[in-house]
C-alpha cells in the first residue's frame, strides 16, 4: 500500500495498481467535466484524466501545496488509466488484510472500502474502481449535472 | 481451450479475407488472357487452403462447395479445360458463393440459399465433365471431417499456411503409408529391417496391430543367379490406420530416426504417392531430411499408383515438392502485427518528436548553450526521426486493391440485378492508403458504384441507340495528390439529367420551385438528404439514402465529393481524402487560454465582423452573424464548452461578451456533413497544423461537442472540436428560438 495525503486526511492505495508518480503539470480542461476533474495531461502519447482527489472526496486541500503530485493508477482489466492528484505521498506500507475495518456502503462511503489505523493515524483505503467507473460510466449523471 | 479454437478459427477466416481477393485477382486476369500458369495455381491453392481450413473446423457446407470448386479449377489447371469467358463467369459467381460461405461461417452474412449452392455446383460440375474427369463431387459426401487436426500451421501466423494447409487438407487420412528401403549399410551396423517393421507395428494399439498392412516390393530384386548376397534389394510398404487424435506421422518419424541416414523411407496420406525408392542413398536421404513430411498433394503427383514404387515414380515427386515450397517462402515475405503494436510504435515515434522539440528549444534559447556543433547533431536525428515516422506510417498503409477487388463483385450483382452489362475497370489499386481509411472507404464506394450501375449506366437499347457499345464500363481509379488520395469513378453512362433532378428536388421541396440553381449547384443536388429520382425503389439503389449518406461518410473521414456530369456522356465522381484517418489537418484556435483544433476539412472561412454592425440579437438574446448578408447562428465556443474564464479577462476585451459590446471578433465559419454553417467565436487562430488523432474515451467518457484529442508540439493535450455536433446544438437552438419569436409575435 502507498499512503498519500489529501487536504489533512491520509489515504490509502495497493502499490501494485501505481504506474508511476509524476509532478503535476497543469492539465488541459475538459469541458462539461465535473468539478473533481482536474483536466486531461500526455503521458508518453497517451491522454491521461487527471482527478483532484481533495474535490473527489470533498475535502478541503492545503493551499498552496508545493509537493502536489499526480498518482498514475492503471486498472488491471480495463487497462484504463487515470491520474489521482494528491497534496503529498508520505510513504510505503505493509497492511495485513485482518487490520482492514471494512465500512459499509450504505454509509454512503463508496468512494472508501476500508479503514486501518497506523500509529496515531487512521489511514482510509481508497476505492480506485469507484474512481475509474465514475470517469468512464455513468454518462447519465454527466450530462444531467452539465 | 474454446477460447483457442476461436482464436484460430479467426485466423483462418482472416487468412480466407486474403484469399477470396486473391482467387478474384487471379479470376480477373485469366480473364482479361494475362494469366500465366502461375495465376492458375494462386487461384487453386487459395481455394485449397480454405477448404483445408474449413475441413478443420467441421464446417462442411463450405468444405464441400469449395471442393467442387477445386476440382473444377482442377480442369483449369491441368489444361484440359480452356477458360473462356462463360466459364469465367461461372467461376466468377460460385466464388461469391463461396465467399458468401465464408461470411456464413464466420456469422456476418445470411445462411446462403441452397438452391443457388447447387446450381453453382451444377455448372461447375458441368467444367469439370468438360475436363474428362470423373466428377469428385460424389466422393465429398462421404469426406469425413478430420478429427485429429493439430493446429499447427495456425502458430505460424500466416506465414506458410498454404504448404500446411495443403498437407491436411487433403482428403481426411486415416491410413498412412509408409515406404521404406534401407541400404546395405543398415544391415551392415547390424540392424535389421525387422526391427523397424515393428517398430511401426508398436505404433499401433495393441487390440489393432493386425490391422497393418505390410507389402515387400521385391521389384529390384535381380535373378537369383545375379543376387549379390551382401546387397540390400528389398523394400517394404507398410500402411497404418491412423487412430484419430494420434500424432501418428512423428511417431513413425521417431522409428526411422537412426537410420535416417541409412534407409530411404517416405510417409505419405492415404490416397497420396507412396514415394518409392531413392537409386543414391546418402546424399538424396539427407536431402529428404530437410523435407521430410513432403505431404505431396495427389493432385500434384499425377496419379501414380500408389502401391508400385516404380522407378519412374520418384522422379516426378521430389522434384515438384522442393520446388514449390521454396517458392512459397517467396511469395510470402510478409508478416501479421498486431495493429495495436503499430500504434505504440507510432505513439512512442511522436514522443520522440515532441522530446526532441524541447530539447531544441532547450538548446536555443539560453545563450550560453548554444553551441552550431550540437544543433547540427540535432538537425541530423530530427531527419532520422522524420524518416522514422514516415517510415511507420508507411507500415500501416494498404493498397487500395483489397477494397477495390470487393468492388468487383458488388458491379456484378447489381448489373445482374438492372439487367445491364457493366464492365468495372480498376486502375491504380496500388495506391497506399491507410488501412483505417480503408476500412471505412468500402461502404460509401459500394454505395456509389450501385448508383453508377443502377443511375449511370442505361439499358443496353438506350445505349446501341446512342451509339456505344452495349457494354457500360466504369473507371474506379486510385492515385495520389499533394499528399491526399484522390479515387475517381467515372461511367461512360447518360450523364446527369439536370431537368429530372430539378423537377424531383422541387417535388420533394428540397428547393423552392422557381429558385434559379446553376448546374454544378443542380448536380450537388443528388447529395441532399431525402433525394432519390428513381421513380421506382429498386433493390439496388433509391431508396434516397444513398448519396447524401455517401457524402456524410466521405466527410467523416475528412474528404470532400465532386461530381462532374456531361449529358450523353458520363458522369466522374471525385472523392479527395487524406491518406490517413490517424493523422487530420487541424486550425490551432485559442480560446480562453485553451488551444484547441478545429478540423480544417470542415471550416468553411475565417472572418473578423464587427460587434455592432454584422452581430444581431435575437429576441430571446441568442445571437446570429451575418456575412455577406447569410444569417449564421453565432456561438461562443467559450461558453459552450463551459471553459473557465481566463485570469485578468476583465482587463483584456478577450472574452467576447454578450449583445452591445464593441469592437471586432474573429468568427470561424464552420459547415458540418449536411451543409448546416455556424460561426465559431474564438479568441484567436494560431497555425495550422497536422495533428495525431488520440482517443480520449479510453481513459474518460465522451465529451459533447470534442471528437477526440491530440498532443501538440511543447507536449499539452489539446481537444479537437466536433463541429457537427456544436452545429447541431447551435441551429437547433436559433430553430427552435425563431419559431418561438414567430409565435410571439403572431400573438
Amino acid at each position: 500500500m502507498i499512503i498519500f495525503t489529501v487536504g489533512e486526511q491520509r489515504y490509502c492505495i495497493p502499490i501494485l495498481s501505481i504506474k508511476e508518480i509524476r509532478e503535476f503539470e497543469d492539465p488541459t480542461y475538459l469541458p462539461h467535466c465535473p468539478a473533481y476533474v482536474e483536466g486531461a495531461i500526455n503521458i508518453r502519447g497517451n491522454i491521461v484524466t487527471v482527478v483532484n482527489l481533495a474535490n473527489y472526496l470533498g475535502t478541503a486541500p492545503q493551499a498552496d501545496n508545493e509537493r502536489r503530485v499526480v498518482i498514475i493508477i492503471e486498472d488491471g482489466a480495463s487497462r484504463a488509466t487515470c491520474g489521482l492528484l494528491v497534496d503529498s505521498v508520505i510513504g510505503i506500507t505493509e497492511i495485513a488484510l485482518d487490520e482492514i475495518q471494512p465500512i459499509s456502503v450504505d454509509g454512503g462511503a463508496a468512494e472508501l472500502s476500508g479503514l486501518v489505523s497506523i500509529g496515531e493515524y487512521v489511514i482510509r483505503i481508497l476505492r480506485l474502481d469507484t474512481v475509474l467507473s465514475r470517469l468512464l460510466g455513468d454518462q447519465a449523471v454527466s450530462t444531467a449535472a452539465g | 481451450m474454446g477460447d483457442v479454437m476461436d482464436d484460430i478459427l479467426k485466423i483462418f477466416f482472416e487468412e480466407c479475407d486474403e484469399l477470396l481477393p486473391e482467387l478474384e485477382r487471379g479470376l480477373g486476369e485469366i480473364s482479361e488472357e494475362e494469366s500465366s500458369q502461375e495465376t492458375i495455381n494462386a487461384i487453386f491453392r487459395a481455394v485449397h487452403s480454405i477448404k483445408g481450413g474449413a475441413a478443420s473446423f467441421g464446417l462442411d457446407r463450405l468444405v464441400r462447395f469449395a471442393h467442387v470448386y477445386e476440382s473444377a479449377l482442377d480442369g483449369l489447371r491441368s489444361g484440359k479445360v480452356e477458360p473462356d469467358q462463360a466459364i469465367i463467369k461461372t467461376f466468377f459467381l460460385a466464388m461469391d458463393v463461396l465467399s458468401d460461405l465464408v461470411a456464413e461461417a464466420k456469422h456476418t452474412g445470411d445462411e446462403v440459399d441452397e438452391g443457388r449452392i447447387d446450381e453453382n455446383v451444377r455448372k461447375l460440375e458441368a467444367i469439370i465433365g468438360q475436363g474428362g474427369d470423373a466428377p469428385a463431387s460424389s466422393e465429398v459426401g462421404e469426406t469425413p471431417v478430420p478429427e485429429d487436426f493439430t493446429p499447427v500451421t495456425v502458430d505460424l501466423g500466416g506465414f506458410d499456411f498454404d504448404d500446411h494447409a495443403e498437407g491436411f487438407g487433403e482428403t481426411p487420412p486415416q491410413r498412412l503409408t509408409v515406404t521404406f528401403r534401407p541400404h546395405s549399410e543398415l544391415y551392415s551396423r547390424g540392424d535389421d529391417a525387422r526391427n523397424l517393421l515393428l517398430g511401426l507395428q508398436e505404433l499401433l494399439p495393441v487390440e489393432e496391430a493386425g490391422a497393418m498392412d505390410v507389402v515387400c516390393s521385391t521389384q529390384e530384386l535381380p535373378a537369383l543367379v545375379d543376387l549379390p548376397a551382401e546387397d540390400a534389394r528389398l523394400g517394404w510398404t507398410v500402411r497404418l490406420p491412423e487412430p484419430p487424435g494420434s500424432a501418428l506421422e512423428e511417431d513413425i518419424q521417431a522409428v526411422f530416426d537412426w537410420v535416417g541416414d541409412v534407409c530411404d523411407f517416405q510417409i505419405a496420406r492415404d490416397g497420396q504417392a507412396g514415394e518409392a525408392v531413392e537409386p543414391e542413398p546418402a546424399e538424396d536421404a539427407a536431402v529428404q531430411e530437410d523435407v521430410p513430411v513432403v505431404p505431396v498433394p495427389a493432385e500434384m503427383v499425377e496419379s501414380v499408383p500408389q502401391a508400385d514404387p516404380a522407378p519412374s515414380a520418384p522422379a516426378s515427386a521430389p522434384a515438384s515438392a522442393p520446388a514449390k515450397i521454396g517458392r512459397k517462402r517467396e511469395q510470402n515475405a510478409s508478416i501479421r502485427v498486431d495493429i495495436g503494436r503499430i500504434g505504440m510504435l507510432m505513439d512512442m515515434v511522436g514522443e520522440m518528436v515532441i522530446g526532441q522539440a524541447s530539447l531544441e528549444s532547450a538548446l536555443t534559447r539560453d545563450g550560453a548553450l548554444y553551441d552550431p556543433e550540437l544543433l547540427k547533431r540535432l538537425a541530423v536525428i530530427k531527419t532520422l526521426t522524420r524518416d522514422i515516422q514516415e517510415a511507420v506510417m508507411a507500415i500501416r498503409a494498404q493498397p487500395v486493391r483489397n477494397v477495390f477487388q470487393r468492388m468487383q463483385r458488388v458491379v456484378r450483382e447489381a448489373s445482374s440485378l438492372a439487367n445491364k452489362d457493366v464492365a468495372l475497370v480498376l486502375e491504380g489499386e496500388e495506391t497506399e492508403v491507410d488501412r483505417t481509411l480503408i476500412e471505412n472507404l468500402t461502404d460509401p464506394l459500394t454505395h456509389m458504384l450501385r448508383n453508377a450501375v443502377d443511375h449511370g449506366i442505361e439499358s443496353p437499347q438506350a445505349r446501341q441507340a446512342a451509339g456505344k457499345p452495349a457494354q457500360g464500363t466504369i473507371w474506379l481509379s486510385a492515385r495520389h495528390r499533394s499528399g491526399r488520395i484522390l479515387i475517381e469513378i467515372r461511367d461512360d453512362g447518360g450523364g446527369i439529367n439536370t431537368r429530372r433532378v430539378l423537377q424531383t428536388a422541387i417535388k420533394r421541396g428540397i428547393v423552392a420551385s422557381g429558385a434559379s440553381l446553376g448546374e454544378n449547384e443542380i448536380n450537388e443536388l443528388i447529395f441532399a438528404p431525402g433525394f432519390s429520382t428513381a421513380e421506382t425503389v429498386s433493390d439496388l439503389s433509391g431508396r434516397g439514402v444513398g448519396m447524401d449518406v455517401v457524402k456524410q461518410a466521405i466527410q467523416n473521414l475528412g474528404g470532400r465529393v465532386n461530381i462532374q456530369s456531361t449529358p450523353g456522356k458520363g458522369t466522374l465522381f471525385t472523392l479527395s481524402l487524406p491518406l490517413t484517418l490517424a493523422v487530420l489537418d487541424g486550425m490551432l484556435i485559442e480560446c480562453r487560454g485553451s488551444t484547441m483544433v478545429v478540423p480544417v476539412s470542415s471550416v468553411v472561412e475565417l472572418v473578423t465582423v464587427q460587434m455592432k454592425k454584422d452581430v444581431y440579437t435575437i429576441p430571446d438574446g441568442s445571437h446570429v452573424v451575418s456575412v455577406r448578408g447569410r444569417c449564421i447562428p453565432l456561438i461562443y465556443l467559450g461558453d459552450e464548452l463551459t471553459l473557465p474564464e481566463e485570469n485578468g479577462t476583465q482587463e483584456e476585451p478577450h472574452h467576447m461578451g454578450r449583445a452591445g459590446e464593441e469592437g471586432q471578433m474573429i468568427v470561424l465559419v464552420v459547415e458540418n456533413e449536411a451543409g448546416a454553417r455556424a460561426a465559431l467565436v474564438v479568441d484567436g487562430v494560431r497555425d495550422q497544423a497536422q495533428v495525431v488523432i488520440k482517443s480520449i474515451e479510453k481513459n474518460y467518457r465522451q465529451i459533447k461537442g470534442v471528437s477526440a484529442a491530440t498532443i501538440l508540439g511543447d507536449g499539452s493535450v489539446s481537444l479537437i472540436l466536433d463541429v457537427s455536433t456544436l452545429i447541431v446544438s447551435a441551429t437547433k437552438r436559433v430553430d427552435t428560438r425563431a419559431l418561438e419569436a414567430i409565435a410571439e409575435r403572431a400573438a
